[in-house]
């Protein structure tokens, strides 16, 4: 699959389209505190401690059950 | 104010429950006017009636009803919500227990209309005596061959079966209840991307409130421009609006939309007992934010008038409060039973609605600081948006109006200012 293109904290990154977003940020060492998420277990989604606010998007939302969109812009830090 | 009685027509005949009562005064003669449709037409024609979910969300109907795919390689159900807990609304009950027929009227519409040949309602645990009065009719319409293994003639099956809930607030959620119903514990799901509809054991399902699927059957057999002939534009038809607390004549009144609430008040429930001034209304069931006796005094019943002053419809389901109430303890009652009924899932709202009451609590003990004010309203910023159902957002709009609204009950509670 096709990688894109997000902005994480202002920093651009190449990932792949079907990966969940809190892997990505794990894996390129956001710290982003996470409860109920494991990578061999899955997500579950409702410690709600991932969250991520996005552009556009009126609410936060959890890093655990979002995948990257095409330009996506991802704040972590309020 | 006119009378404008769709739901609750027969609500007044003696033994109106009765297969036969119903018969007489024109139950099920919608079924014939459905089946000679297709079920797209149907669709269509609630999608133009307007009809919004009478369940406290006010969603148009009609889309949610188009969502269900007709070509649906196995099973689709329809899941009747009838769990209905909350705090100030007992209108699915009414129906439930004086016109059991035009919900069963309704719900074969409904099915006809999305393809379901299974239909589960899922009622209450604590309504048990209007379960056994659903359920009768039930079988009464399965001996008169109005339900089973054809509809009145017509070449379709249709099973109805109840499903009761074991008493958790939550499971009204249309997700948990079907987690409830697929024998789980009943925690709501997480919300998909883009809309669906929901599933049932991987089965599209269809949820909708008693009152939206009783209003089917009006709307099929009278056409779209009959309900909308009721209420406003945006607002279209009927509500069975509720009152409870500090009135004359508590209960369920149908009236349309956009009425004014205190003339409902005063009208209906024959205004605040004992000739009391009025203090505060919530206006459609525990979970929404309360409004002053002035902003309830020029405000009118429909979700967007509502919304303007900041609070939301619901179920309509009106708690009135007269000027000797104290807004500290009616948050505590309240925040008591959000504690209790909080499913768990979600931190937020599991910690959140617990940290509330604590300190509410203390507060009325006379141990509160002025922090303790403004921390309910942090809390309350905390739960607000962040968790996976709407549960979480309802309690902190609720201590949000109650905090800012009667700011000064709350700082009269502080420590040595009482």
């Amino acid at each position: 699959m096709s990688d894109i293109t997000i902005t994480v904290d202002g920093k651009e990154l190449t990932v792949p389209r079907d990966e969940l977003l809190i892997k990505i940020l794990n894996k390129n060492n956001f710290a982003i505190p996470q409860f109920c998420y494991h990578d061999a277990l899955g997500m579950d989604g409702n410690c709600r401690m991932c969250m991520v606010e996005i552009e556009g998007q009126k609410r936060p939302q959890i890093a655990c059950n979002t995948f990257p969109k095409e330009g996506m812009e991802v704040r972590t830090r309020g | 104010m006119r009378e404008s009685k769709i739901v609750s027509r027969k609500f007044g005949h003696k033994e109106s429950h009765t297969l036969q009562v119903a018969r007489k005064h024109g139950g099920y003669s919608a079924i014939d006017a459905a089946f000679a449709l297709e079920a797209t037409e149907i669709i269509d024609i609630i999608k133009v009636s307007g009809l919004r979910g009478k369940g406290g969300g006010g969603a148009p109907v009609g889309n949610k009803w188009a969502l269900m795919p007709q070509d649906h390689d196995g099973p689709s159900y329809l899941a009747v919500n009838a769990d209905e807990s909350e705090p100030g609304t007992f209108k699915d009950r009414q129906i439930m227990a004086k016109d059991p027929h035009l919900l069963i009227e309704g719900i074969i519409i409904t099915c006809y209309a999305i393809g379901a040949h299974d239909a589960y309602i899922y009622i209450r645990g604590e309504y048990y005596q209007f379960q056994q009065i659903l359920q009768k009719a039930i079988d009464e319409a399965y001996a008169e061959g109005i339900i089973g293994e054809k509809v009145m003639g017509h070449d379709y099956r249709l099973d109805i079966t109840i499903h009761r809930g074991a008493g958790a607030y939550i499971c009204g959620e249309k997700s948990a209840l079907l987690e409830s119903m697929e024998g789980k514990r009943g925690h709501p799901r997480l919300k998909p991307q883009q809309k669906e509809p929901e599933w049932y054991f991987g089965n599209p399902t269809l949820v909708n409130n008693v009152e939206t699927i009783a209003t089917v059957p009006f709307i099929v057999k009278k056409g779209a421009k009959a309900y909308r002939l009721y209420g406003t534009d945006s607002s279209p038809g009927t509500l069975l609006f509720g009152l409870s607390g500090h009135v004359n004549r508590p209960g369920i009144y149908e009236a349309e939309f956009g009425v004014s609430m205190l003339e409902y008040i005063e009208q209906y429930g024959g205004g605040v007992k004992g000739g009391k001034r009025l203090k505060a209304v919530i206006p459609g069931g525990a979970s929404t934010p309360v409004l002053t006796a002035q902003e309830a005094s020029c405000v009118r019943l429909d979700y967007e008038d509502l919304r303007v002053m900041g609070s939301t419809l619901g179920t309509g389901g009106m708690i009135v409060m007269d000027e000797d109430t104290c807004m500290v303890s009616a948050l505590k009652n309240l925040l008591e039973f959000y504690h209790h009924e909080s499913c768990g899932q979600c931190t937020p709202c599991r910690e959140g609605t617990g940290w509330v009451d604590g300190i509410v609590e203390s507060l009325l003990k006379g141990e509160g600081t002025e922090e303790d004010v403004d921390r309910l309203l942090d809390v309350s910023q905390t739960m607000n948006g962040k968790t996976i159902c709407v549960f979480a957002p309802a309690v902190s709009g609720v201590i949000d109006s109650f905090v800012t609204k009667f700011r000064g009950e709350f700082e009269a509670y502080l420590k040595g200012a009482r």
